[in-house]
């Protein structure tokens, strides 16, 4: 069994305002976005799922959803084989400390009114039954276990660097002893020497402290880097799921594809692949039906007005894409 | 003489109430017609500054202290304010890191694009907008007519990205200034503005510099490549020369410490943190940080020599073992 197990997970986000009045009072169904459409993935114990996309494709709605910050339409999460999707906020509470986050801006997330001390000792007193000297205790060792100076405890988030906020926010996230991190974009607020720094100390920290975390980013090469697995997500779906050495030397799906083509390589005599996508991504509100990616693959054919299934195509490699097979003969 | 842009000793000094924040530090760069030039570096290098330099937008408490830079023969710092203003937009343009706040929140983005038509180019309200019609498609913006009368509130980050490029282009200016002009953009959308980058200075026989922190965006489109470190210019090569053979420490450093997709590495942070630039050390500034750090450089500034035709480093490690390998 997994340790995080997500089936047919779907979001939508009523739009409102004039036109879901309209629909409503014509009795018809009222508009939605469609955020995350039948999205389903494992994170197994112990292992990095990257999940990447690009902007608006539905990739934090799935961690929002995962850390039940959001409550899904539809589907299933099941964290250590119990059902979470459907908990209320006080059901939720004993899995809050077994499920934590760290958000992508590392200053936004953090209280400006709160010493570094005061926040991090914050998740101990909501979740652990530790007196003062122990609270005390565990703060020191979570500001050893990222890296921060002790000096800094008494400091305010504006005294920090952008660099230590992250780790302050990395420190409260793990304060509880959690299995699961989700990590939404931690490194992309992150200066170049700083963001090498972080991705180590996020591979250590898993290593160390037997954890699983989601990987959420839109950087390519940080992906490769920390994923053991990575899924591409496209207009709230996901087109392929692979090992992560697979999916970089050879893209199956065309959306996979073009993405890998665009990331700059930092290597003036490398070859490109110079396969591109028409167009740019349409909105999550009028969906084609069919395949997603039809409007604008340069592969597309007339099957591809039915909907391609995320089919395995080899062990542990997933693929939504009906040419497939013309793909990867 | 085919330099556009000639940056010679430039100090700029930042004064606050600790002392002097020496911001860039006796900085000397060329830029060539048609030419591309990155610039890249931590932040807090001085990237920036240097760009707002050349468009003489320092402003108190920063001061240049030294040196001059000429745009195409004509030294900017004897420019009187009004000619200076009229260079800025027709001449010389720049693209900004946050282009939702370089736009006007007021105004729909087509009429920010015809009116600087309007005021630099001198074109009649028509033509102004069939003007800003064709940018916006140069730019490839879908739908121009309808976007150009939108609000920069309703178009998203890559949009308001190329709306930006759209005006600096506007009136074919032979210096760009592009200060990160893909970061935090997706990488499909980020491609696209590469491409119109590079072809402009093809098209048009542009200036471009490059300022960035993306090694990757740098190999991608840069001619030639200038590294800055703590205020000050370390090395400066061709792209080629630059990747495949890095001479100064940082230099080196700087392209071990990124993770990439297309071989495996393993990762290895830079050492150190950029140093305070109120009252910096004396030498060179990588000192502190640096594996080949000797006594002469905590005392004086490495020199630039020449390390290979147009490749240029300051760094006295570097002399020291340009002999033994």
């Amino acid at each position: 069994m997994a340790l995080v197990e997500i089936r047919d997970l779907q979001m939508h986000f009523p739009l409102g305002g004039i036109g879901g009045t309209l629909a409503r009072l014509r009795g018809q169904a009222e508009p939605v976005l469609r955020a995350v459409d039948s999205v389903s993935f494992d994170v197994e114990a112990g292992e990095t799922l990257g999940l990447v996309g690009e902007s608006g494709c539905g990739k934090s709605t799935v961690a929002r959803c995962l850390v039940r910050l959001l409550k899904p339409t539809a589907g299933s999460v099941r964290y250590a084989g119990k059902e979470i999707a459907t908990l209320d906020a006080q059901a939720m509470r004993p899995f809050r400390r077994d499920i934590q986050m760290v958000f992508q801006d590392p200053t936004a997330s953090l209280n400006p009114r709160l010493s570094v001390r005061s926040m991090v000792e914050e998740a101990l007193t909501l979740h652990t039954k530790f007196d003062a000297k122990e609270r005390r205790a565990r703060v020191e060792e979570l500001m050893h276990e990222v890296g921060l100076g002790r000096d800094l405890l008494d400091s305010y988030p504006h005294e920090l660097s952008g660099g230590q906020r992250q780790r302050v926010n990395i420190a409260r996230a793990i304060a509880t002893n959690p299995r699961f991190v989700v990590l939404d974009e931690p490194t992309s607020a992150l200066d170049v020497s700083l963001r090498s720094r972080a991705i180590l100390l996020l591979e250590k920290l898993r290593e160390h402290l037997g954890l699983s975390y989601l990987f959420i980013s839109h950087d390519l090469a940080t992906v490769k880097y920390l994923a053991s697995r990575v899924a591409v997500m496209y207009l709230g779906s996901i087109v392929e799921l692979s090992d992560t050495r697979d999916l970089f030397a050879k893209p199956l799906h065309p959306y996979t594809r073009a993405l890998l083509a665009a990331v700059p390589v930092p290597d003036p005599d490398a070859r490109r692949d110079d396969f591109t996508l028409a167009g740019e991504i349409p909105s999550p509100i009028d969906v084609e039906t069919g395949c997603r990616l039809r409007g604008r693959c340069p592969l597309a054919k007339p099957i591809c007005a039915e909907k391609p299934p995320l089919k395995e195509i080899a062990p542990g490699r997933f693929v939504a894409c009906h040419l497939v097979s013309e793909l990867c003969p | 003489m085919t330099e556009m842009l000639e940056i010679s000793d430039l100090t700029v000094h930042f004064q606050i109430n600790q002392g002097a924040i020496e911001a860039v530090d006796h900085i000397n760069l060329t830029i060539r017609r048609g030419e591309i030039l990155g610039l890249v570096g931590e932040s807090g290098s001085g990237k920036s500054v240097t760009s707002f330099a050349v468009l003489r937008l320092i402003r108190p408490p920063g001061r240049v202290v030294s040196g001059s830079v000429h745009f195409d023969g004509i030294d900017l710092g004897s420019l009187p304010a009004e000619q200076m203003r009229r260079m800025r937009g027709a001449k010389i343009a720049m693209v900004s890191q946050t282009p939702r706040t370089a736009l006007n929140p007021l105004l729909t983005v087509g009429r920010q694009i015809s009116r600087l038509l309007m005021v630099h180019a001198g074109l009649s309200t028509r033509e102004a907008e069939k003007r800003m019609l064709e940018m916006l498609r140069l730019v490839r913006i879908p739908a121009p007519e309808k976007r150009a009368n939108q609000y920069p509130h309703q178009l998203s980050g890559g949009m308001c990205q190329r709306v930006m490029i759209a005006m600096a282009l506007a009136t074919s200016p032979q210096l760009l200034l592009a200060d990160e002009p893909t970061t935090g953009l997706d990488v499909s959308i980020a491609a696209k503005i590469l491409d119109l980058l590079r072809e402009l200075s093809t098209k048009t026989g542009a200036a471009i510099m490059l300022v960035t922190h993306d090694l990757g965006v740098v190999a991608e489109i840069c001619d030639r490549v200038a590294v800055m470190h703590a205020g000050q210019l370390v090395e400066c090569a061709p792209v080629r020369d630059l990747f495949h053979n890095p001479a100064h420490p940082y230099t080196k450093a700087l392209v071990r410490s990124i993770p990439r997709v297309d071989r495996d590495v393993v990762l290895e942070p830079i050492s150190g943190s950029v140093p305070s630039l109120i009252n910096p050390p004396s030498g060179c500034r990588y000192a502190g940080r640096c594996e080949w750090t000797m006594d002469r450089c905590r005392v004086s500034r490495p020199p630039m020599v020449e390390a290979a035709p147009g490749h240029v480093v300051a760094c006295y490690g570097f002399e020291e073992r340009r002999g033994t390998c």
